[in-house]
């Protein structure tokens, strides 16, 4: 029986994805980022915001991860890339505010492993662009804005430049 | 509708209670990240069935086999 593979191991291959300059950058978001800086939630994937090299064309592409991904053996499952067994969604930065929740990131480390997390006030921002209003993103917002080191103002701050107040 | 008279928690009961909860909610946010890890992955494992028999799953929805 093959030994299970770490979840340190799928942390470690976004940073080659990084050193491999197939992308720019990226960040840990949607729930598992929640669990970095509030308590710990159910979820069966990891959501990582990327910023993509400069591709000549207007349109996205996430071909280059994919063929990172089939060099390494790692399958293609619907949206997801499976990294060490954790299905991976990469998410190109849809906008300004994506852009700078991933140059802001923090940089935590997991077991020894760097890993770059989008900060709880962009993630309460993300929550509140109109086109991620769910109840579950309300209640993943109210739980960040009550964890013990969001700063307030800094939300309130990112709502106003985005135009995000409710 | 007619309610019977019953015997309600204090004021103070349902103070403690809610810090009681404050407190845990607390606990497991300044838990290690490892420790996290560890309770997501047993998470998954008690949520999935009460995931399906909410709505049919995707492929990728299942529990990871992964050490924390």
């Amino acid at each position: 029986v093959e030994p299970a593979a770490s979840f340190a191991q799928s942390l470690r291959e976004l940073n080659d994805l990084k050193v491999a300059g197939i992308i720019e950058d990226y960040a840990i978001a949607g729930a598992m980022a929640l669990v970095f800086w509030t308590e710990p939630i159910p979820t069966y994937d990891l959501d990582v915001l990327v910023l993509l090299p400069e591709q000549g064309s207007s349109l996205v592409s996430l071909s280059g991860i994919y063929q990172w991904a089939a060099a390494r053996g790692y399958p293609a499952d619907a949206e997801h890339i499976v990294i060490a067994d954790v299905p991976v969604q990469f998410l190109p930065a849809h906008g300004e505010l994506a852009d700078e929740a991933v140059e802001t990131a923090a940089t935590l480390e997991y077991e020894g492993v760097p890993v770059r997390v989008v900060r709880p006030e962009y993630l309460v921002a993300l929550y509140c662009e109109p086109s991620a209003r769910t109840a579950k993103r309300r209640e993943r917002a109210a739980a960040l804005l009550e964890a013990p080191g969001t700063d307030r103002g800094l939300v309130e701050r990112l709502l106003e430049r985005y135009g995000l107040v409710p | 509708m007619t309610t019977r008279p019953r015997t309600r928690p204090t004021a103070e009961l349902l103070d403690r209670l809610r810090r009681g909860k404050a407190e845990l909610r607390a606990r497991r946010t300044e838990m290690s990240l490892k420790e996290k890890v560890a309770i997501v992955l047993k998470l998954q494992r008690v949520y999935l069935p009460l995931l399906k028999r909410h709505r049919p799953l995707a492929p990728w929805e299942r529990p990871w086999d992964v050490e924390p």
